[in-house]
């Protein structure tokens, strides 16, 4: 009789304690991060060899979770996290260049319509005004362009401040949850569990994270190539350091027990590893990239614009503010060495950054992709279009970081502010005198040497013979006497250049002057105007325009592959997710279904001690 | 395959879906409101890129259509001023043919001369036209300087070229330009003649002294040959004839802005010559049209009375005769070039325009919205999102707690 209503009573206990847990895997139905839990029954087996046994027993509440799912979830959580961080940096990117009107081209058009409409009236005061406008208005893009670039490296620096200080408060979270955890008596409850878990996942949000599970229950977590963040009961901080070798970046420091060291190479995964990622590949190599455009329009229509004559006859000056290649000198240099850079050669520029380094008897300068290196003793070095010239006295291990392009993009500016200091003219002209009996005739001329302090000089070409001829100056005086004539060669004097065609005879004379008063020569400005179709950048293959078309590709198509990749890592996520809840998550229906089977059971058991009860009455009456 | 599903996945999913089927949506119809197959660079960078490119090419052919329309502009002008110096010349010649017959007078002569002297001044006009942007016309790159000044030694009109020898090129397509102009010297100055004589002062001269352009007044005296004046102490000069190596005169007084006359040949001399300048006198390929007027004139104006002077003047208007028709030739040669000219601008402006129309077209297709195809893909889209909400709706519905109690 005991045996029916003890059994009977520990079915009513077991089932409450089942009801209970299905109670308490509906209540967190929606809790992220819980895991269901389902009891476990066992039947007690009888005292001796024979008989019913001895009801039930509750074996165990059972946390439905798979430690690999677990880990799983959190590496790809850590890359989807860092992919998309780095492709919601690239789509701002993206964005700024997406209006084609607010990019560079439409401006960079107006400015060489301008260019066109001088050449094609070059006395004319409101077209040379239009062209000042112009330039105004195509360095303001660049500038807008440029500081919205900043601005991203700025927040971004931010960010990064901001990710590091959340890994700080998630390890000491952890550390916080391992001690709960080694305090529990009889095992850690399932709750404090699944909290760790979520701490974790965040965690992986921020960083990429390896975990390892000790005897006492604790956890230690790791990060980079193993720097330990959670160990046991302490945690180890990380921190920012100003980057040595640029002021404008920031380092990844972490605080380790046996000191401070730099971790940011060793980085990688979740919005940390993206934040890191786009601060020194996509956006540095679009600064760069702008800086390159911006100088390459300056540098070569300045070339061009200082080959001219303006309006008052003198020659043309800068048209453009330019900047020098930006030499940043890192923060550790110990000798006093300081290193100036010169453009040489536009058109060997590359959108890289450079390092020079000293090893206490040779300079190296090496391009970031190790494409290509100089080594010399100095002091000058020249690689891709650019040289170095290093003052005072460098220390070995001293280091330069180079940009060659970067700055341009922010330093460009209009210098001319007179319109009529626009060099539109050439500075000489000829002429064949009317007198000439021959049929010579003589080329308009160009300028090779603008720097010739004779270049201005009147120069008269008079044959001698219809085979040559003398060059005399303005008085008659014999520069160059018995010059040999062939018909279309160069005859090169005073820094410019003419040829002479067909048969000159004896007496006859050509003069190449200057060009003063020549207001409406617009031969300086078709040159200009030529610049623009002209192949200028990568060893002279691309334009102005195709440098900058070639950068809103690259970097659309960077962060196009950055959205595939992270689409993809979001796919392997959900899919991993998916396979974690339909293991650990809460099926309401489900639970619904344990409530009536559980609930039956318990009636049946409450009805199993009436019943005993009424055999026991049964046997009081019978007595 | 999964054999359960959280009630919290089936709710995510569904969210999940909606919330994909949204953004689609609003990307389509950004899209079809702005017309643009492409938001951003990143949804098809080559398009990006190669699309700034064309819009380059567009813009800058544009540019060249517009600089084509300037320069069309300036040839028509001077074709125009052309066709008034072939009209001109064509009067002078038409006149010049009148007078060479031997029955015409002085005063018959003079009558001409005046009318010729009208010509002169006409030509001279409009060898100083401005053009629309207020340049001069034919002075090469010396846009402000009056093109031609008309001046006089003694009894000697002559006209001195002031511009440059510079021409102007257009940029009218990639690589291709075109001179939208020709100089003076060009036009009025290099027209070739059989009788052009060339005086050249000699570099070395000191003096202030100035001579007016010789021309052959008696073509039935003239050698071809070279002479050279030359100033000497005491204020006289000595005439030789270099060619031959004689003194044609010596000695001969200096009187500023006097006639000086030797084998056929005239000039005059003004200011202070230096003892030792020279100037020399020969013959040259070109003669300018106002020389060739100013020389007409010369002869119309001078006296016929006797036998052999009606031959120098027969003689000196068949030249000027041939003169003025080497002249209309010339001009005619210049107009030709410029209808030519005007020719490979039309022809250029029409390949601009078709390769406009042709880039506008490939950047159209590159760049531009499908419309149909779009507003076909926003209607799926929209039932999908529909079907989406729907069948979110419907799950959310199915629990078995609703069958409960």
């Amino acid at each position: 009789m005991a045996d029916i209503s003890s059994n009977a009573l520990s079915g009513l206990l077991a089932q409450q304690r089942a009801l209970a847990t299905v109670g308490q895997n509906i209540a967190n139905a929606t809790t992220e991060g819980y895991t269901r839990q389902r009891i476990e029954l066992s039947a007690r087996p009888p005292v001796g060899r024979l008989g019913p046994g001895n009801g039930v027993e509750v074996a165990t509440v059972r946390r439905q979770y798979d430690a690999f799912l677990t880990s799983q979830l959190r590496e790809t959580r850590s890359l989807q996290q860092q992919l998309e961080t780095f492709n919601f940096q690239a789509g701002l990117l993206d964005d700024v260049l997406a209006d084609p009107q607010g990019g560079i081209t439409p401006a960079l058009q107006a400015f060489y319509s301008a260019v066109q409409e001088l050449s094609d009236d070059p006395a004319s005061g409101s077209a040379r005004v239009a062209l000042l406008n112009e330039g105004e208005a195509l360095v303001s893009r660049f500038h807008y362009l440029e500081s919205r670039m900043r601005d991203q490296a700025r927040f971004g620096n931010q960010r990064i401040e901001d990710q590091v200080n959340e890994i700080n408060a998630l390890a000491s979270s952890l550390v916080d949850i391992n001690i709960r955890i080694q305090g529990a008596t009889g095992g850690a409850p399932a709750e404090l569990l699944d909290q760790r878990d979520q701490a974790l996942l965040a965690l992986s949000e921020h960083v990429a994270v390896s975990t390892i599970e000790n005897a006492n229950g604790m956890l230690s977590v790791f990060i980079g190539t193993g720097q330990s963040l959670v160990d046991n009961a302490n945690a180890f901080t990380l921190g920012t350091a100003q980057d040595p070798r640029d002021a404008t970046q920031l380092r990844v420091v972490y605080n380790g027990a046996n000191g401070t060291g730099d971790i940011t190479d060793n980085i990688t995964g979740g919005e940390l590893g993206g934040m890191l990622d786009y601060q020194r590949t996509l956006l540095p190599e679009a600064r760069n990239s702008l800086g390159r455009v911006a100088l390459a329009i300056a540098e070569t229509f300045n070339d061009q614009h200082r080959e001219g004559m303006d309006l008052s006859g003198a020659l043309g000056g800068d048209f453009f503010t330019t900047a020098a290649p930006q030499v940043a000198v890192n923060a550790n240099n110990t000798g006093a060495a300081t290193v100036t850079g010169l453009l040489t050669d536009i058109s060997s520029v590359t959108v890289q950054d450079y390092e020079l380094t000293f090893d206490g008897a040779n300079f190296t300068l090496a391009r970031e992709d190790g494409a290509s290196s100089v080594t010399a003793a100095g002091p000058t070095l020249t690689l891709d279009g650019f040289s170095l010239t290093v003052a005072g006295a460098a220390a070995a291990g001293d280091s330069f970081l180079v940009r060659p392009a970067r700055a341009a993009a922010q330093a460009i500016g209009v210098a001319v502010s007179d319109p009529n200091a626009i060099a539109a003219a050439v500075p000489v002209r000829t002429e064949a005198a009317l007198g000439n009996t021959g049929s010579g005739a003589i080329s308009a001329g160009e300028v090779l040497d603008v720097t010739d302090a004779n270049l201005l000089d009147t120069v008269q070409v008079r044959f001698n013979s219809g085979t040559d001829f003398d060059l005399l100056d303005a008085n008659g005086a014999v520069l160059a006497a018995a010059q040999p004539y062939t018909p279309g060669a160069d005859i090169d004097f005073n820094g410019w250049r003419v040829d002479i065609q067909g048969a000159p005879r004896a007496g006859d004379t050509f003069t190449v002057r200057s060009n003063q008063g020549g207001i409406a020569d617009n031969r300086n400005m078709l040159l200009l105007g030529d610049l623009q179709s002209s192949g200028i950048l990568d060893g002279g293959s691309s334009t102005y325009q195709e440098a900058y078309s070639t950068m809103v590709g690259s970097v659309g198509a960077q962060t196009r592959q950055a959205r595939v990749n992270a689409d993809a890592q979001q796919v392997l996520f959900d899919s991993v997710q998916a396979r974690r809840d339909s293991l650990s998550g809460v099926n309401l229906d489900e639970e619904a279904a344990y409530l009536i089977f559980h609930q039956q059971a318990y009636q049946a058991s409450a009805r199993a001690i009436a019943t005993a009860d009424t055999v026991f009455q049964a046997l009081l009456s019978a007595v | 395959m999964v054999l359960r599903v959280s009630t919290g996945q089936m709710f995510q999913h569904s969210l999940q879906q909606m919330q994909l089927r949204q953004v689609e949506a609003n990307d389509l119809v950004r899209k079809i409101s702005s017309g643009r197959a492409y938001l951003r660079p990143s949804e098809n960078p080559f398009v990006a890129a190669r699309a700034l490119e064309l819009e380059q090419v567009v813009s800058r052919t544009g540019q060249f259509q517009e600089n084509t329309v300037l320069a069309e502009a300036r040839l028509g002008l001077e074709e125009t001023i052309l066709t008034d110096v072939t009209r001109l010349l064509q009067r002078s010649f038409d006149l010049a043919v009148q007078a060479n017959n031997g029955s015409l007078g002085d005063e018959d002569r003079q009558a001409i001369a005046n009318e010729v002297r009208e010509r002169f001044t006409e030509l001279l006009q409009l060898g100083n036209t401005v053009d629309a942007n207020g340049d001069y016309l034919f002075a090469g790159f010396s846009g402000d300087t009056t093109t031609l000044n008309a001046r006089r030694i003694g009894n000697q009109d002559f006209v001195d070229y002031q511009g440059d020898q510079g021409r102007r090129l257009v940029a009218i397509g990639e690589s291709r330009q075109i001179a939208d102009g020709d100089n003076g010297a060009e036009v009025f100055f290099r027209v070739p003649s059989n009788s052009a004589l060339w005086t050249a002062t000699a570099a070395a001269n000191t003096g202030s002294g100035e001579a007016a352009p010789a021309y052959v007044f008696d073509p039935t005296l003239a050698t071809g040959d070279t002479y050279r004046i030359q100033f000497n102490a005491g204020g006289t000069y000595d005439v030789v004839n270099e060619t031959d190596a004689v003194n044609v005169a010596v000695g001969v007084a200096y009187v500023d802005g006097a006639d000086i006359e030797f084998d056929g040949l005239r000039t005059a001399i003004t200011g202070a010559p230096a003892v030792g300048d020279v100037w020399r006198v020969r013959s040259a390929a070109n003669q300018d049209i106002f020389t060739t007027l100013n020389k007409f004139v010369a002869t119309l104006e001078s006296s016929g009375g006797t036998p052999a002077e009606q031959a120098r003047i027969s003689a000196a208007l068949g030249q000027s005769i041939d003169d003025l028709d080497g002249a209309i030739e010339h001009i005619a040669t210049q107009r030709t070039d410029i209808g030519g000219r005007l020719n490979a601008l039309a022809a250029q402006r029409d390949e601009n325009d078709a390769y406009v129309l042709q880039t506008q077209a490939t950047l159209s297709d590159l760049r531009d919205l499908d419309f149909a195809e779009a507003i076909g893909r926003l209607e799926q889209t929209v039932l999908a999102l529909e079907a989406a909400q729907r069948s979110f709706a419907r799950v959310q519905n199915l629990s078995l707690f609703n069958f409960l109690g």
